[in-house]
């Protein structure tokens, strides 16, 4: 099942995780590059500023996502130094995604760009990683033992081409999963598009949708524990659960709002 | 129009308070010249097998390559964008962002060819 190799051409191996990241780098360009031309055939053309917040949430996204997991250990000295974590150390799709929204974020408040870009950048973000995430299914752990009938068994040779391997035991393909979930996330955000209460709720919407669903995946993951029963990722996203639950009020208000509007005029006909 | 300015419509001066609009294939020029940057720092890796500790030599001229574009195509593609150029200097940032995941795959391989 693993194929941690994808190609090796003249002795240099390319590896099938960098593919993968690069191929949903390209994937999500492309989705970027269809919803900006769609907004302009309906008739409300996007600022080519956009180039300036694409350039901030890819710049934030590239140097978070390498940075993001530096400081793991309260003593300091236990981390790696600043060179060898940005070299060697691993890269982390939450911490990226925090960089990319925070690089967006800056660079719209320092172009002056108007209005706002979720929307454009929400189908992305979800297509770029289902193609994203086909790498990590070829070339990391599984995910943790399991009797589901759908687990995958790791052979000798594959297990021990993966830190915390195990041959001959089921484990959860918690990196297919994932891929299932972007992949509906990307139909329903399509859906969705023209249906959300605000411009730029989209993205709140399918952020909050990952998070939640990142916090019950990592169960059956194959993480290390960190703390109390949860992983890295899983007390990051605890910490960042009353972000959750605000933006999850305001969307509803918005959507209650917009229905109460809606519902208004027909009132006052009917009056 | 004065010699030291340029002649052309790509130096005239822009009328005050009116943005250079970005075009994209000036951005498609900065992308295309940062990535040829990340790529020319890779050929630190197989330079670096010629001599002894190749692949120790080669990685560490390869991340101090890596620095030192990270520095230049910050200060360099901010400094354009905020002049309005047209695109050059947020193509130089986005690939910048794009590279790093070319060239790091590509140390990785290069790294175990030589090793």
């Amino acid at each position: 099942m693993l194929h941690p190799v994808l190609v090796e051409l003249s002795g240099v191996e390319i590896r099938t995780h960098d593919v993968s990241v690069a191929g949903g780098v390209l994937v999500a360009g492309a989705v970027f590059a269809v919803q900006v031309r769609r907004r302009a055939r309906l008739g409300r053309p996007v600022d080519d500023r956009i180039w300036i917040v694409v350039a901030g949430t890819l710049v934030g996204g590239a140097i978070f996502s390498r940075l993001g997991t530096w400081l793991q250990h309260l003593d300091l000295r236990d981390n790696a130094t600043l060179v060898e974590q940005w070299a060697y150390g691993n890269r982390s799709i939450l911490s990226g995604l925090v960089g990319a929204y925070a690089g967006a974020l800056l660079a719209k408040r320092l172009c002056g760009y108007p209005g706002r870009t979720g929307d454009l950048f929400a189908p992305a973000v979800a297509l770029g990683m289902v193609v994203g995430r086909v790498g990590c299914l070829l070339s990391e752990l599984p995910g943790t033992p399991t009797t589901l009938p759908w687990g995958v068994t790791l052979s000798a040779v594959e297990a021990a081409q993966v830190p915390g391997g195990v041959a001959g035991v089921a484990l959860h393909p918690s990196f297919a999963y994932e891929i299932g979930f972007h992949l509906l996330a990307f139909v329903l955000l399509l859906w969705l598009r023209d249906r959300m209460p605000r411009e730029g709720d989209l993205l709140t919407l399918y952020l909050i949708a990952y998070a939640v669903f990142r916090f019950a995946v990592e169960f059956v993951r194959g993480n290390a524990v960190a703390f109390a029963g949860l992983t890295r990722p899983q007390l990051f996203l605890l910490a960042c659960a009353p972000l959750v639950m605000w933006q999850v009020v305001r969307l509803w208000r918005r959507s209650r709002t917009v229905a109460r509007a809606a519902a208004a005029p027909r009132m006052e006909i009917n009056a | 129009m004065t010699g030291w300015q340029g002649s052309g419509p790509a130096y005239s001066p822009q009328p005050p308070g009116q943005r250079r609009p970005i075009e994209g294939r000036r951005v498609a020029i900065g992308v295309a010249i940062a990535i040829g940057a990340h790529l020319l720092t890779l050929a630190a890796i197989p330079i670096g097998s010629l001599f002894q500790d190749g692949a120790i030599l080669g990685a560490f001229v390869f991340l101090a390559l890596q620095g030192l574009l990270f520095l230049t195509l910050l200060v360099v593609g901010i400094v354009l964008t905020v002049r309005q150029d047209g695109g050059i200097g947020v193509g130089l940032l986005i690939g910048w962002a794009l590279g790093v995941l070319v060239s790091f795959g590509g140390c990785v391989a290069l790294l175990n060819l030589t090793a």
